[in-house]
């Protein structure tokens, strides 16, 4: 469905997060890299709202404080120390860190702040044990050239990274701090994106320009983008955690979609002339003692209370479909969820799903008292927690009478997103006194802006000088693009069509057909290239040399050609195999399919044609 | 500080920290608010707070700034009346200064030690459904690196008064490094104690979410208002995590880490109590004496003329004529191993022995501690120590070197010379454990 997304009113930003691939971690000396470790310690923490410095506590930090949940921390003797659990006080900025985001804000045109200060940002969902993120913005008023025009950069910030969920319980979170602290580079664009797929080619174009300096980490989870969205009459909506590129536009269209319908949903409240009611809950227990759903039934093994609201006037729109997928009473869901309930249970839903019977519906509808203009929701779960869930959805519907609410989502698989938490407001900053701040000194700078890596657009230009349009693309978006300049840098000559076909497909290949190619080496890759380049083997022998480097990474490559008898075969041997040929046949079709066949790894195909015409 | 000429250009606007201000720089203009300059850093950067929250620092020699008008006031605290619960047992709570009570200083850019007792409900509201705070009040604001005899003095008297008009306990908040020194002063100071005195303290400031200041106080409140103790403690983190706190002897206890939450560790010694947020008190094997009726008083005179001296291969013996010849009155030695100092050594004036004679001889009252700080000194054990013995040093079985000096202080200053030398190795207050075992190792 194409939308106007001009008329809608329709503004967008993004936030893009990445990794940078420093030795260290940027306040610790721990290590950074993403490797599995077994966790071998544990320990909890509980997060209370302080003031920030302009005094005042903000909703999204009381908000959390109220939810009362316990964080549990998992260490690993490699990747966590003391700073990390927040035993210890901060160690110096990393500059190896401070330097590669230096460099993407010149590479983005942004302008150098003078004097570096780190703040501490409130962070109280657990993810930093210190219960703030430290972050510094470098520098400021950048920009990108994109299809649709500039998008403005108003802020480039070093940060780190927060710890891991591993498990999300009710009233406890489990974290991973492995990767706590790992030093972060927060791109922020303006709302100049002008529709989902525009945010798409702004988000591929950043992430391009990261990737150009060789020091940010590849693979999965380390880039994150987070989205805000917002469409005219509708709200302010952050979106956090988009982590790929392909989703990017699908969750942005679904996004706009939700607040179109939560409007629809809105404006069909007000024609029914829907008014704020007060928040009353009926204890339904008994009515289920034997029931034949298997949900309830645990909960109340588990003695735990199952409670029942109506929402007048909101007959039939909680099964209202948002987006593919997604209804409005899955918003309700969310909102209940946090207070530590699995779900609801909601009256457009078909209540066989669990085994609830029409009696038991028959005898909540009484207590309720509902009218066919009412709505109802169930909740199951331990009663605090249940009576505060209702309260959630209570709150949730009302709100739904009078706007779309202001929100922070995260995103679920299949580009859904979900509820989070509310937005948070402007009073998260305040100074992080246990860092000096940072001079910036221009003569930092111009030494950085010296050595810029080569922008994207340059270094497709120079790729496409080297290998055909595909190749080029592949080459140029793959994690392996420093590799290639490596190798054609090292081995003067080399043929940069072998290497890319190399790197880009037989590798791939490999890896589809089993082969261990993780195993293999950056150098021994580029080893490879040398005794090709210098004519120990034939291309056709790679793929082989390959799989045996797999089985064996530490072998040089002058060994396993030797070992594997893949050498390339001397002008001597190459007559003698033609001539054994020519015994059986004159026909030089034959003739070179024959001896091919017996040498391909070890011979070029001319090279056989040449001296079959000598000799035959 | 900001520099000369940037602080000129400020005064000529009339800008002043919290003010809007506009900075004009190689034409780009910033808006926020004005910041104070911390004392480290560039001093011709102006800090500014821009309106998404961040700060920045912009180097103002070449820059024209305006000022647009008044910001917002900074600094403000809501503030939370205490409502007096009359069923709840009522406590006090005492504030010298440290991290327990902490906000962010401008001016040093630090962490700044000042706190209504306001504020500390504000930020524990709790506190209020365990006891009546039925007194709050603030002694001094010192660093506790910053303290001497004279603030334990001031706490001691304090914690008499509140504990004689009716409190069920007391709670003295305190910076964590001397801490320990300070609960050893009142554990000798405060005589016939009836109820708990409780040392707090906070390892990470309380300005931040995930500060341990806030259990530590809820903890301390339960053993102020219901444990049955008539001890002077410190009541900290027991663990990394926020499960519960230990209650510890006051002169039994010592900061063993720089910076952890459970820094606080008793040394030979069990902990009196495991403390836990939701109340509950569970005894820990420490000894302890019940809590009463009664009435406490205080014998707070304290001789500052004692020192605390470390012995070290190759360290100098002069340094106790320096001493004696400053009129000190004590000097606690921490010796090697189970109280050595160098004694047979291959060169004999480096041999400690002959100047502890003299000093001795001189009506100063030496002192044998041992800096491994666990287990217990010996007079009789090695010739040395016989050595030491004659010498006239007292042995002080398994004390902690700093409770030693405390408690040497305040023998010199309320008793003679003789009760003085045969009170020293005598338990006290309970500052000598006389049965140690292996579960007080590394505790």
């Amino acid at each position: 469905m194409a939308l106007d997304y001009k008329k809608l009113g329709f503004k967008c930003g993004i936030e893009i997060h990445q990794r940078i691939a420093s030795h260290e971690k940027l306040f610790c000396a721990c290590g950074t890299h993403n490797e599995s470790e077994e966790s071998t310690g544990t320990f909890y923490r509980k997060q209370r709202a302080v003031a920030g410095e302009l005094g005042t506590i903000d909703a999204a930090a009381l908000h959390e404080q109220l939810r009362n949940r316990k964080f549990i921390y998992r260490t690993y003797p490699s990747f966590t120390c003391d700073v990390d659990a927040d035993e210890e006080p901060p160690h110096s900025l990393n500059q190896e860190a401070l330097d590669v985001a230096l460099q993407v804000a010149l590479m983005l045109k942004a302008t150098i702040i003078d004097e570096a200060q780190v703040m501490r940002k409130s962070v109280l969902d657990g993810s930093n044990t210190g219960g703030f993120q430290r972050t510094m913005i470098i520098a400021v008023d950048g920009v990108l050239e994109t299809s649709r025009g500039r998008v403005r950069i108003p802020t480039i910030a070093l940060e780190e990274e927060a710890s891991a969920i591993q498990e999300d319980l009710p009233g406890e979170v489990v974290y991973r701090l492995d990767r706590l602290g790992i030093p972060l580079i927060e791109i922020a664009t303006a709302t100049d994106i002008v529709d989902p797929e525009h945010c798409r080619e702004t988000a591929e174009k950043i992430g391009m320009i990261l990737r150009a300096t060789g020091k940010v980490q590849r693979g999965i989870g380390t880039v994150r983008q987070d989205l805000n969205v917002s469409i005219a009459g509708g709200a302010r909506v952050e979106i956090k955690g988009a982590q790929e590129l392909e989703s990017l536009q699908t969750i942005v269209e679904n996004e706009v979609m939700r607040q179109l319908r939560l409007m629809e949903i809105k404006e069909e409240l007000r024609r029914r002339e829907a008014k704020e009611f007060l928040f009353k809950y009926v204890d339904v227990t008994d009515v289920f003692a034997n029931t034949e759903s298997k949900l309830l039934k645990r909960a109340l093994d588990r003695k735990e209370a199952i409670l029942a609201l109506r929402l007048p006037k909101f007959a039939g729109l909680l099964g209202i479909e948002l987006y593919p997928n997604r209804r409005f009473g899955s918003e309700l869901s969310d909102y209940a969820k946090t207070q530590g309930v699995g779900g609801i249970i909601h009256s457009d839903e078909k209540i066989s799903k669990y085994a609830i019977s029409e009696g038991e519906l028959a005898k909540v509808k009484e207590l309720l008292k509902t009218t066919d203009d009412c709505a109802w929701v169930i909740i199951a779960g331990p009663e605090e927690k249940a009576k505060r869930a209702a309260e959630e959805v209570y709150k949730r519907a009302i709100i739904a009478i009078k706007q779309v609410p202001e929100e922070t989502r995260k995103v679920l698989k299949d580009a859904e997103t979900a509820y989070m938490r509310p937005l948070p407001g402007g009073a998260r900053l305040y100074p992080e006194t246990d860092v000096p701040p940072v001079r910036l000194t221009r003569a930092r700078i111009e030494s950085l802006a010296a050595v810029l890596p080569e922008m994207p657009d340059e270094t497709l230009e120079r790729l496409k000088g080297m290998l055909n349009e595909e190749l080029s693309r592949k080459v140029f978006r793959s994690q392996r693009l420093q590799l290639f300049n490596r190798i054609i840098d090292e081995v003067k000559n080399v043929d940069a069509t072998v290497v890319a076909t190399t790197l880009e497909e037989t590798l791939v290949n490999l890896k589809r057909e089993g082969v261990p190619v993780e195993k293999i080496r950056e150098d021994s890759l580029v080893e490879l290239f040398i005794e090709f380049q210098n004519g120990l083997f034939v291309k056709a022998a790679i793929p082989e040399i390959l799989k045996q480097l797999a089985k064996t990474p530490n072998e040089r490559i002058s060994a396993i050609a030797e070992r594997m008898q893949l050498k390339r075969m001397t002008v001597p041997e190459m007559e003698a195999l033609v001539r054994e040929e020519l015994k059986e046949t004159n026909d030089k079709g034959i003739l070179i399919k024959r001896v091919m066949e017996k040498c391909r790894l070890r011979c070029e195909g001319s090279e056989i044609v040449k001296i079959i015409n000598k000799i035959a | 500080m900001y520099s000369d000429i940037v602080q000129r250009v400020l005064n000529h606007i009339g800008a002043k920290p919290g003010d809007r201000i506009r900075v004009v720089k190689d034409e780009k203009a910033y808006e926020g608010i004005l910041l104070p300059r911390p004392e480290v850093g560039d001093p011709d950067c102006v800090i500014l707070k821009l309106a998404n929250g961040y700060n920045i620092g912009i180097e103002c020699k070449n820059a024209r700034i305006e000022r647009l008008g008044e910001g917002a006031k900074l600094e403000q605290f809501p503030l939370r009346r205490i409502e007096p619960n009359p069923k709840l047992p009522r406590i006090s709570l005492l504030t010298t200064g440290g991290t327990i009570a902490s906000r962010l200083d401008y001016l040093t850019g630090g962490v700044h030690m000042a706190m209504t007792p306001e504020e500390i409900l504000f930020a524990v509201p709790e506190l209020s459904e365990i006891a009546n705070l039925s007194n709050v009040a603030q002694l001094f604001n010192l660093a506790s690196e910053d303290m001497g005899y004279k603030e334990w003095q001031q706490m001691a008297e304090a914690a008499v008064r509140e504990l004689n008009s009716g409190a069920d306990g007391v709670i003295i908040t305190h910076g964590t490094d001397a801490m320990h020194y300070s609960s050893a002063a009142l554990s000798f100071m405060l005589l016939n104690l009836t109820k708990p005195v409780v040392f707090v303290g906070a390892q990470r400031s309380s300005d931040r979410g995930s500060s341990d200041a806030f259990m530590n106080l809820l903890c301390a409140s339960v053993v102020a208002a219901k444990g049955d103790f008539a001890e002077v403690g410190i009541c900290m983190h027991a663990e990394s995590s926020d499960s519960f706190c230990h209650f510890m002897r006051g002169t039994k206890v010592r900061k063993m880490h720089t910076s952890r939450r459970d820094a606080f560790r008793p040394i030979n010694d069990k902990p009196i109590a495991r403390v836990y947020p939701d109340g509950r008190i569970e005894l820990a094997g420490g000894r302890y004496t019940r809590r009463r009726n009664g009435e406490v008083s205080a014998s707070t005179k304290f001789e500052p003329k004692v020192a605390l001296v470390k012995v070290y291969p190759s360290s100098l013996p002069e340094i106790i004529d320096f001493y004696v010849s400053k009129g000190f009155r004590g000097i606690v030695i921490e010796g090697t191993g189970l109280g050595h100092v160098p004694t047979q050594t291959p060169d004999p004036k480096n041999s400690w022995i002959p100047k502890i004679k003299e000093a001795v001889k001189r009506d100063v009252v030496v002192a044998i501690t041992s800096q491994c700080i666990y287990g217990r000194t010996n007079p009789y054990v090695y010739r040395n120590l016989r050595l030491l013995k004659a010498a006239g040093a007292i042995h002080c079985e398994d004390m902690l070197p700093e409770t030693a000096y405390v408690k040497l202080g305040w023998l010199l200053a309320n008793h003679s010379l003789e009760e003085t030398r045969t009170m020293m190795p005598l338990n006290l207050v309970g500052e000598i454990n006389p049965r140690i075992t292996g579960e007080d190792f590394l505790l």
